[in-house]
């Protein structure tokens, strides 16, 4: 009983401030529900990794091979060498403040390390400690940071809560862009074996069998014929939807969710409908069978491993250009980065829709172009008849996903596609769409169980917005045009603005195209009856 | 009812105080950010906490009616639930409340009936606590819901598939 009994008065208080904490202590507690599992051993091995072990993010020993400060360091020199925009970014940054508040993460947590400068400081304290000279003399005083075990975990927790969208880049001043510096650090970490397994896992899966599931040819095969008999219960047609069918106009690669997943796989139904109505002449690739890329969220190389695929089924196959579906990052390695990885192309034609006779002239170079801008074609040239009051059912509102938003410029085809699709539609607060939109929180990889509340902390100005055109305008369905945005905007909705679901724009298509011999009876891509005057009376 | 005249006169401190104690528990950098940024699109945390701590306040005041509240703290609450917060830390603000009131109204709590006026508006501020704290619980409900939901939906998706439902369950009738 030596321990001292505490009085009434000192029960009695609470303390509601947090202890003060500078930046520089590098101290992360990894508290269960906002941080990622690590890259489990099997999959590390099959795509070569540096140092496969068994480990895990909560034990205190992360097992990092005994040089690993030399290979930081090593690895930080090597970029620095290869990329001059990461040269430019750790120098250029005058801590103006612009991009501090522009986070979701910090937005939805208060927590000053998801400041874009803050966050980018993490890296930039050490690089400025041991590659500039004013860091070497000065250290601290110089804003510079000392290499330790601490720092590598607290890059690990901060650099795996940024979902690479790019939204502060659009306000910095000198266009440093945050995402790019996270996919460094990241690479970095990679270096060490730190990745996390929501990443790793997919990226072996998907160089094994061509998707990030591990679904194999035959089980490719099998999901499109679950959708060709959907798509007959639904209207009564029996598309013909080709796998692998040499000599084809187009290749159609779709994100592997879009042929498995919900909602993605209403919009799956919407394009093979769509590409039955119109006599495309196409073919899906059961090899090509992601469009997806964690490869991207990994490092540089194996994002590129990872693309290949795409022209080389496209050579082997022999089509004349690629059709992509709605997927969200597959568009930022697919538009800005496959031309110059894997390309040039030049087996290719320069795309042109065989509906419309429209030349696709931006994507003269890649040979691929986005599904919305080839039905927003096809609209334009009244080639598609379509019944919106189809989607009666919707109230609809239209998320921009970052990355065809910042990193294609895909801001009006989207909405064009909707406008004719459907008789009600909201915008959400002009400073959370478009170029500004706000992300889901769960991209680059981080869509994971495990991290959870994290998530649902830097989706919270994303569902704000909507949950502002919910109760304004009765708005029921958040339509985009992103895999990993179907996939994990339903939970955040249903934590923050319960009543309020997620499609894709092709769902939609697919409700309101009228097809010539549907049955009388034909229902909306949920096999759910079309809500008409008369089914109205009845209610 | 003195006191609620009192407390009337006082609203403007005491929310401001309340606003204060809930910011203060943000790291400094966050701090700053909820309380300035006005946008609530830009600062939906900030916002909604200022606004609804006010809204709060004063149906505290009119009523010891909790389900006046319920929405407005739910909104608080279901913010604070999935921040890096304690249970505790994330419902605290409630009974924070007490203090700021005791200090702000110290020279009018001079005698018993006075006192008796308080710990029947304590009673109030006790209660909310209570709801803060059936509400957070059932945040976290949610989020365990969701979380079951998700894993139990794609294991149906591959039974589905290899033909292990029963085709009425797999309608979802």
């Amino acid at each position: 009983m030596s321990e001292k009994k505490p009085t009434p008065e000192s029960v009695a208080q609470i303390e509601f401030t947090p202890s003060k904490q500078g930046w520089e202590d590098p101290k992360t507690e990894f508290k269960k529900g906002t941080f990622n599992w690590a890259a489990i051993q099997k999959s590390q091995e099959y795509l070569d990794l540096p140092n496969p072990r068994k480990w895990q993010t909560t034990d205190e020993d992360w097992k990092l091979p005994d040089n690993w400060k030399q290979i930081i360091f090593d690895g930080l020199r090597d970029r620095l060498d290869r990329f001059r925009s990461l040269k430019l970014f750790m120098d250029v940054c005058v801590r103006c403040g612009a991009c501090a508040d522009k986070c979701h993460f910090f937005i939805g947590s208060g927590d000053p390390k998801n400041m874009p400068v803050l966050r980018a400081e993490l890296l930039r304290s050490i690089y400025r400690k041991e590659y500039t000279l004013a860091g070497k003399i000065m250290g601290k005083m110089a804003g510079g940071r000392e290499l330790t075990v601490d720092v590598i975990k607290e890059w690990f927790y901060y650099f795996y809560q940024c979902t690479e969208c790019r939204r502060c880049s659009v306000f910095c001043p000198y266009g440093i862009d945050t995402a790019e510096i996270t996919m460094i650090v990241r690479e970095l970490l990679q270096l060490l074996g730190l990745g996390i397994d929501w990443i790793t896992t997919p990226a072996a899966n998907c160089f094994r069998t061509g998707n990030h599931l591990g679904i194999q040819p035959h089980g490719f095969q099998d999901s499109v014929d679950f959708a060709v008999d959907d798509l007959q219960d639904i209207t009564g047609i029996k598309v013909d939807a080709p796998v692998n069918k040499k000599g084809a106009e187009v290749l159609f690669v779709v994100p592997s969710a879009d042929y498995f997943g919900d909602p993605h796989y209403f919009g799956f139904l919407g394009y093979l409908a769509l590409f039955h109505e119109i006599g495309l002449d196409y073919t899906l690739s059961a090899f090509a069978s992601e469009g997806g890329n964690f490869g991207l969220f990994h490092s540089n190389e194996m994002m590129k491993r990872l693309n290949s695929k795409i022209y080389m089924e496209a050579k082997r196959l022999g089509v004349k250009w690629i059709l992509g579906a709605e997927c969200g990052h597959m568009w930022r390695v697919l538009h800005q980065y496959m031309d110059t990885m894997n390309g040039p192309a030049d087996f290719l034609e320069v795309p042109k829709s065989p509906i419309t006779g429209t030349v696709f002239d931006y994507a003269k170079s890649t040979k691929m172009v986005h599904i919305c801008e080839f039905t927003a074609d096809l609209i334009k040239n009244n080639k598609l008849k379509l019944d919106k009051s189809r989607n009666n059912q919707w109230n609809v509102t239209f998320h921009d996903s970052c990355n065809p938003a910042r990193a294609m410029g895909l801001l009006d085809e989207p909405r064009y596609v909707i406008d004719n699709v459907v008789n009600k539609f909201h915008e959400m607060p002009e400073n959370t769409i478009r170029e500004q939109t706000f992300c889901c929180g769960s991209g680059s990889g981080i869509g994971t169980d495990e991290n959870f509340e994290m998530r649902m902390r830097g989706g919270l100005p994303r569902a704000n917005a909507v949950k502002h055109v919910h109760e304004k305008h009765g708005v029921n369905v958040l339509s985009c045009i992103c895999a990993i945005d179907k996939a994990t905007l339903p939970p955040l909705l249903e934590f923050w603005v319960p009543g309020v679901e997620v499609c894709g724009i092709h769902e939609l298509v697919g409700n309101a195209l009228v097809m010539k011999g549907e049955k009388e009876d034909r229902t909306d891509m949920r096999n759910e009856p079309f809500i008409t005057e008369e089914s109205k009376k009845d209610e | 009812m003195k006191l609620i005249e009192k407390l009337r006169a006082e609203k403007a401190g005491i929310i401001e105080d309340w606003q204060k104690l809930i910011f203060n528990s943000y790291l400094e950098d966050g701090s700053i950010f909820f309380k300035s940024q006005q946008n609530k699109f830009q600062n939906p945390v900030g916002h909604t906490i200022s606004n609804r701590l006010v809204t709060i306040f004063e149906r505290l005041l009119e009523s010891s009616d909790m389900d006046l509240i319920r929405t407005d703290l739910d909104d608080i609450i279901h913010i604070r639930s999935v921040q890096d917060f304690s249970p505790s830390e994330a419902i605290g603000f409630t009974l924070g409340l007490k203090g700021i009131i005791r200090s702000r109204l110290s020279s009018f709590l001079k005698n018993k009936s006075e006192f008796d006026e308080l710990t029947a508006f304590e009673n109030r501020i006790d209660h909310l606590s209570l709801l803060a704290f059936d509400l957070y619980v059932g945040c976290r409900e949610k989020i365990y819901e969701i979380k079951a939901n998700e894993v139990k939906r794609k294991y149906f998706k591959l039974l589905d598939r290899s033909g292990f439902i029963d085709p009425e369950r797999a309608d979802g009738k």
